[in-house]
């Protein structure tokens, strides 16, 4: 047994000596306390040999000078570091299981024009990837749909839960919109684009008709309103899930993600959300974001950058500007946090975070990008993002800086939930680290004639 | 256009059979166009006190150009001119020979497209017609006399061409045709030249890709060999032996591997040249190579090649901001690039669009200069208009001189160094006594923008190109958008090598 | 008018002639000697060095030390606090292609990569920025025998193909195995305008191997028979040549190293078994997802893995992965390596070799093995390249930080003591050649460290099929 899988099932040992009887790993509420640890607070600096007190899904102690309660699973955090959960802006993770099986892919739907899609309702709580996630630290994801102009809604879950309520974090939702691109595709049906692929045209078309969403939205929002103040003096407003699901980000009541990439489409998208009077916006992608750091930092707008692991988006540019982008943007004052726009491999989070530390970003600003600079954001500041009292208790105990490989992810809490330290990846593992170990009869190889 | 060429008469390439043409100096270019039916009365001609270039160097001020029968008769400053000849008045004109091209499907009617074509059984193992391998097919077979595509480029100044024909990896065996003919016999001036090869693929069948048809070409070419011995094996002594099977494609490879006929790959880039020259090298072959896109990155390697060389006459297609740009601004933009300047933030997004603006007309400049960069390097070329439109020619031409080739160099390569390349030397590519009667009267410089060949002779033939009317002219001459708009260099770079 | 645009276009030759200059004297003044002062020296097959010099002389290591005195005027780095590692090897990569499969035919033996290596492709440059110095470029798995692959240098800046060849590394040919050659040639369904044809089974690829196999061996003895009997009979009529069984024969003959697609335990299993019957034993399984589950027998036939850090479930051959394969392999005695297939991912290798530190407890040295000697074996160079040892190629990279950190950043990058990389220096552009006719702010999509399955429907036979 190595030592990390030792370390493994001692934390994970410790922690459920009350449950010895209890043969399947879950996660568990309860309350904990795990001390001598130090606690990179996020929000308030770094407490060294400190202790955290979790009780049901809260955060209810922090500091040097804390009691830990009676009757509580104890976690010596001797050596250890504890860090807010992170949470990744853009993900696909619950929506898909396997990339290239259809029938295991709900991210997207027919259409152009579906905001009433909701992500929420087609995650799915039991897939594999999401212990294979959770086990990295990351404890909070957006799970974003795609497609069309307006594919949906998008919705910030907890990595534990058994039902879409238990997973939805803070409530939040997220309109989705697909800025309209001005660029012909990699791939074609058919192969190359028709000779008359005219992606000026298409560009133009498709802000035209975003444009005239927008207004009937306006329209259906005034009609929604009258009737809502007045129900005797006007008809009741016709059934246009579309428009309804519209209506949260005109009244300022939900966020609007645009989603877009290349410098042209992030001009438009921040003229376009300001006549539109946009009220709470986020960019999401922003791949170029640092050819227009000043404008977007000028609007006010926040980004969810990622991910950092891409090429440049030019033959010409840099050979690090992916990794280098979202520093520039931090540095031009625009907020930002990462997305790894990923499904399965959400649990490169981290080493997304890494790399922009090092090409720019700085651990600390990195760090932030992954916790409270998203929790800000998305509006949850209060419940998520760092270790305060009265938080969520989303926490992960690791034994060095989260970002760099070698280092172990000990424990995990999400929502309160000690998530056991096991996915589908570490059982193979210690399934088939030494596959032959407990036969009796000797492996039937025949070794390689030479 | 108007042919002087009599319908009923039968004209032979070699003039045989003379062509009986007449008219009168001055004649109307109206009472031409609309006289095609007067019956000719003699074959001569003499272009009088014409200025005559016999080839680059070569001058005569004033001079006289008698053709007889398809043939130059007599070229000189004081020439007799036959009683029975046409005559010309050549005051203010210059004679030229006329260009020939190295590559092309002039009169080659494109094959419609087909759709409606059944699967094939196995796309592992397609027909060989099916995956464009058809070495056997002769362009002779498909020219057709009276396709326009003739008469444009005679129109632009060519009286000869090596054809080819359409297709994908093996398309068929190229002619060498002159620009002139009642039929498409006529036209034929020596058939079965060369094996045309290219990096076309087969569509959804084997072999689709580039590196599929290099080793397609190997595969065909050694098999061809060994039959070729078993046939010599069994011409020798048949009696004891098995038959070879008569196999059409590989029975076309032949003549290659007796080096009695030459591939010519057309190469659109510079990787093209490579595989070209890497399969002559791995198979043994003789090599021609048309096209060389790009062959400025490869000189050296052309230069140890030594083989013909025809180079496109096609230009990149200039982008819609690069048209945009005036003379000065592009000076300004070349004098500030400073390729070491670093984008390091919004701030330098300015400098970063100049450099790439430098880059791009930089970048368009080897295109138009990489025939003088041959010529630099001491090789001699020929040109091929193979995908350029005939009306694109001279403006193009004076895209390469503005880039370093001399007026000298370019008519060489579309003349005199063409026909040698070709093996043509004796019969074409100068205009002296003896030679295919292929000439440009012009009434100014060559490649001049607002010069026009009244005449072009082919074969002997005269056709006659008259001048626009001046309210035409102005227009042409005047307007700048006009310009621009009718410049249409529709090629985009390959984008096989972009990726 | 005329004038004017002459005088332009003397200008523009003129600064062309700079230009040219400035790009082609990377060629004409190679410099291929430098010593490497004060650096960790991460030899991986000698430990790690602290505080040693490094001598690189034509191209070669001369001498590995402390206080090395450098032959005058020789070009010296002080890389005090720096580590210097070994290039990468990255052995599965399909940068710098023209094209990369002809998926036309099940077999295409026949085909080699070196026909198509295009020296001008961006990623070249872009993977060098990582510290990879050897590419494995390998054919698609669109076919059960793909083509012939080519092993390069990333001499960028060289634009002949032949220049970028590693020379005199081994023949490697590119089989595949299970989804991609099954969906490609049997299940084409509605993709295709042509029929499917064997295989579309995993039975099938069975088959099809054993066929081509089979039939090289026939073609071998029908030549030997011919060969032998030309001697009694000159007028013998030879049997057709074959160029695509020539190659196969060339595998029996142990002169082409295999390198195959594969993901599940059970076709890899399958595949050692026919190559055994056929005497082929120089393997290596390329992404091998479910290696894991086959380590013993892997180990014991002296089959190599070059395996994904954590690439899974993108379809469902990989579902039942895990990222602890490189350690479960390397643990039972498996030469393993871990490779890109991606133009994103080839840019940190040094940082996926790092992630069996977090999947795995490899130690540092074989965590970098992943990534140099260990691939410089399953390539059949490892005599040349793959550590820093005396006598071997100047193939080396220069890091900040130990290249297994998150935030270790490639500094310098040498191929046969060649600098061809320099994050301090380098232009930000470095195109080799440009396109004139396209837009300048040109939004290219970018390649991310996502596997994104290329659905078949946007796929037509002449392009991409899934690559890996």
């Amino acid at each position: 047994m190595n030592l990390i899988l030792s370390l493994l099932l001692a934390t994970t040992t410790l922690v459920h000596q009350q449950d010895a009887e209890q043969q399947t790993a879950k996660p568990r509420q309860g309350t904990y306390a795990i001390t001598n640890v130090r606690i990179e607070t996020v929000s308030g600096g770094t407490i060294d040999n400190g202790t955290i007190v979790i009780k049901a899904d809260r955060i209810t102690a922090v500091g040097t000078d804390v009691v830990v309660p009676e009757g509580a699973h104890v976690i010596d955090g001797t050596g250890l570091r504890v860090y807010p959960g992170m949470i990744d802006s853009g993900t696909r993770l619950g929506l898909t299981e396997i990339g290239a099986v259809q029938e295991t892919n709900d991210s997207s739907e027919l259409g152009d024009v579906t905001p009433q899609m909701q992500a929420l309702s087609a995650i799915n709580p039991n897939i594999p990837q999401i212990p294979v996630t959770r086990v990295s630290g990351v404890t909070t994801v957006i799970a974003e749909p795609s497609g069309g102009l307006l594919p949906g809604t998008a919705a910030l879950i907890n990595l534990v839960g058994y039902t879409p309520d238990q997973m939805h974090a803070g409530g939040v939702l997220l309109l989705v919109l697909s800025f309209p691109v001005n660029r012909t595709p990699r791939f074609f049906r058919g192969g190359s684009p028709p000779d008359d692929f005219d992606p000026d045209k298409k560009y133009r078309e498709a802000v035209e008709k975003l444009d005239e969403i927008w207004d009937r939205a306006e329209l259906y929002d005034r009609i929604d309103a009258a009737y809502a103040e007045n129900p005797n003096l006007s008809t009741h407003p016709e059934y246009v899930p579309e428009m309804a699901a519209i209506l949260p980000v005109l009244r300022g009541e939900m966020i609007l993600m645009v989603k877009v990439n290349a410098r042209k489409e992030i001009e438009a998208a921040i003229e376009w959300v300001q006549e539109r009077n946009i009220k709470r916006v986020i960019f999401s992608g922003v791949s170029e974001g640092w050819r227009v750091a000043d404008k977007l930092a000028e609007a006010g707008i926040d980004c969810l950058v990622g991910p950092i692991f891409s090429t440049p988006t030019r033959e010409s540019d840099r050979y690090d500007r992916a990794y280098a982008n979202i520093g520039m943007l931090a540095d031009a004052g625009v907020n930002v946090a990462i997305r790894t726009g990923q499904s399965e491999n959400v649990r490169n989070l981290p080493f997304n975070a890494g790399f922009a530390a090092a090409y720019g970003l700085g651990k600390e600003r990195a760090l932030r990008a992954v916790t409270l600079g998203p929790a800000e954001m998305f509006g949850i500041a209060d419940d998520y993002g760092s270790i305060e009292v009265g938080k969520k208790a989303n926490l992960m105990l690791t034994n060095g800086d989260p970002f760099e490989p070698a280092t172990q992810v000990l424990g995990v809490f999400i929502d309160g939930f000690n998530i056991p330290i096991d996915s589908r990846h570490i059982r193979l593992y210690e399934e088939f680290l030494h596959r032959d170990e407990g036969r009796v009869q000797p492996v039937q190889v025949q070794p390689a004639v030479n | 256009m108007t042919s002087s060429h009599p319908r009923a008469l039968y004209c032979s390439t070699a003039s045989v059979f003379a062509a009986f043409l007449l008219f009168l100096p001055g004649t109307a270019a109206l009472a031409q166009r609309n006289a095609p039916d007067i019956p000719a009365v003699s074959g001569a001609f003499a272009i009088e006190n014409a200025r005559i270039v016999q080839a680059p160097g070569r001058v005569i001020d004033s001079g006289t150009v008698v053709i007889r029968d398809g043939l130059i008769e007599a070229v000189g400053a004081d020439i007799a001119i036959p009683y029975d000849a046409a005559r010309i008045d050549g005051t203010g004109k210059t004679v030229y020979a006329a260009f020939i091209d190295g590559l092309s499907m002039i009169g080659v009617p494109k094959p419609k497209q087909k759709n409606d074509l059944p699967p094939v059984p196995d796309r592992s193992n397609p027909p060989d017609d099916r995956a464009g391998i058809q070495p056997q097919r002769d362009v002779r077979t498909l020219l057709a006399s009276d396709e326009k595509s003739i008469d444009e480029y005679r129109k632009a100044g060519f009286g000869a061409a090596h054809i080819v024909p359409h297709g994908r990896m093996l398309p068929g065996s190229g002619a060498i045709i002159l620009l002139a003919g009642e039929n498409a016999n006529a036209m034929v001036l020596s058939g079965d030249y060369s094996m045309y090869a290219q990096f076309e693929g087969a569509r959804g069948m084997y072999p689709g890709t580039p590196m599929g048809m290099t080793a397609k070409m190997r595969q065909l070419y050694r098999e061809a060999e060994r039959r070729k011995a078993m046939q010599m094996n069994y011409d020798q002594d048949a009696a004891g032996t098995t038959r070879p099977e008569f196999d059409a494609v590989h029975y076309a490879f032949f003549p290659v591997i007796e080096n009695t006929k030459p591939v010519f790959y057309y190469v659109d880039d510079v990787l093209e040249i490579y595989r070209a020259l890497k399969l002559r090298d791995d198979l043994g072959f003789e090599l021609m190579l048309g096209g060389l896109n790009e062959s400025f990155d490869a000189v050296d390697i052309l230069k140890s090649a030594d083989v013909p060389l025809f180079v496109t006459l096609d230009l990149p297609e200039k982008p819609d901001w690069m048209k945009e740009f005036k003379a000065d601004s592009i000076q300004y933009v070349l004098d500030n690039y400073d390729p070491e300047e670093r984008t390091a933030s919004y701030r330098d997004l300015e400098a970063e669009r100049r450099n790439l603006e430098a880059r791009a007309f930089l970048t368009r400049s080897r295109y138009a200069g990489a025939a003088a960069d041959l010529k630099k390097a001491g090789l001699r070329f020929g040109f091929t208009t193979k995908g350029v439109k005939a009306k694109d020619l001279r403006e193009n031409i004076r895209e390469l001189i503005e880039n370093g080739l001399s007026e000298d160099d370019a008519l060489a390569a579309l003349t005199v160094d063409s026909a040698d390349l070709l093996g043509l030397g004796s019969s074409l590519g100068t205009i002296d006594a003896g030679k295919i009667a292929n000439l440009i009267i012009a009434d100014g410089d060559l490649f001049a923008k607002e010069t026009q060949y009244e005449f072009v002779f082919v074969d002997g033939h005269k056709y006659a190109y008259p001048k626009k009317d001046e309210e035409d002219e102005s227009k042409e001459g005047d307007d700048e958008k006009t310009k621009t708009k009718t410049k249409t260099n529709r090629r985009k770079i390959n984008p096989k090598t972009r990726r | 008018m005329i004038f004017k645009r002459l005088s332009l276009f003397s200008g523009l030759v003129m600064t062309l002639g700079l230009f040219s200059a400035s790009l082609s004297s990377a060629q004409s003044n190679v410099v291929n000697d430098v010593l490497i002062r004060g650096a960790t020296v991460l030899t991986i097959t000698n430990g790690t060095l602290q505080n040693t010099d490094v001598l690189v002389q034509d191209g070669v290591i001369t001498a590995i030390g402390t206080d090395l005195r450098a032959p005058g005027g020789i070009k010296t780095i002080d890389a005090d606090g720096q580590y210097l590692m070994p290039g990468i090897v990255d052995a599965h990569s399909h940068i710098a292609l023209s094209s990369v499969n002809e998926g036309s035919s099940p077999v295409t033996s026949e085909v080699t990569m070196e026909d198509v290596v295009n020296p001008y492709h961006i990623g070249i440059y872009r993977a060098l920025a990582g510290g990879v110095t050897t590419s494995h470029l390998m054919h698609g798995s669109a076919n059960v025998i793909g083509g012939q692959n080519e092993t390069i240098k990333l001499r960028w800046g060289m634009i002949n193909p032949d220049d970028l060849r590693f020379k005199g590394a081994p023949r490697t040919i590119k089989f595949a195995l299970g989804e991609n050659p099954t969906r490609n040639h049997g299940r084409r369904g509605s993709s295709g305008s042509q029929p499917g044809i064997r295989p579309s089974s995993r039975m099938g690829v069975e088959a099809v191997l054993r066929d081509a196999f089979s039939e090289a061996r026939n073609y071998m003895r029908e030549w030997a028979d011919y060969e032998s009997a030309k001697l009694n009979h000159p007028r013998q009529t030879s049997p057709p040549y074959n160029e695509r069984l020539e190659v196969i024969a060339d595998i029996m003959r142990g002169e082409i190293l295999v390198h195959c697609h594969s993901y599940r335990a059970d076709e890899i299993l399958m595949l050692m078994r026919v190559l055994e019957d056929f005497g082929v034993h120089n393997i290596t399984f390329q992404h091998a997802n479910e290696g894991f589950k086959v380590a013993p027998e892997l180990a014991a036939f002296g089959a190599g893995a070059s395996v994904f850090a954590d690439w899974w479930s993108y379809k469902f051959e990989v579902y039942y992965s895990t990222a602890y394969n490189a350690t479960i392999l390397t643990r039972n005695g498996v030469v393993t390596s871990i490779n890109s297939d991606s133009g994103e991912l080839n840019r940190h290798l040094y940082h996926e070799a790092a992630k069996t530190q977090r999947y795995g407890d490899l130690s540092d040295d074989e965590a970098l093995s992943l990534i140099t000697i260990n691939p410089a074996m399953q390539l059949g160079i490892a005599d040349r390249v793959g550590s820093i040892e005396v006598g071997k190629d100047g193939d080396l990279v220069l890091f900040d930080k130990h290249p297994l950190s998150v935030y270790a950043i490639a500094q310098k990058t040498f191929v046969d003591g060649v600098q061809y990389f320099d994050r301090e220096t380098d232009r930000d552009d470095q195109r080799l050649r440009v396109d004139p006719s396209a837009k300048l702010d040109t939004y290219m999509e970018q390649e991310t460290g996502v596997h994104r399955f290329v659905k078949s429907e946007y796929v037509t036979l002449d392009i991409l099929f899934e690559q890996n």
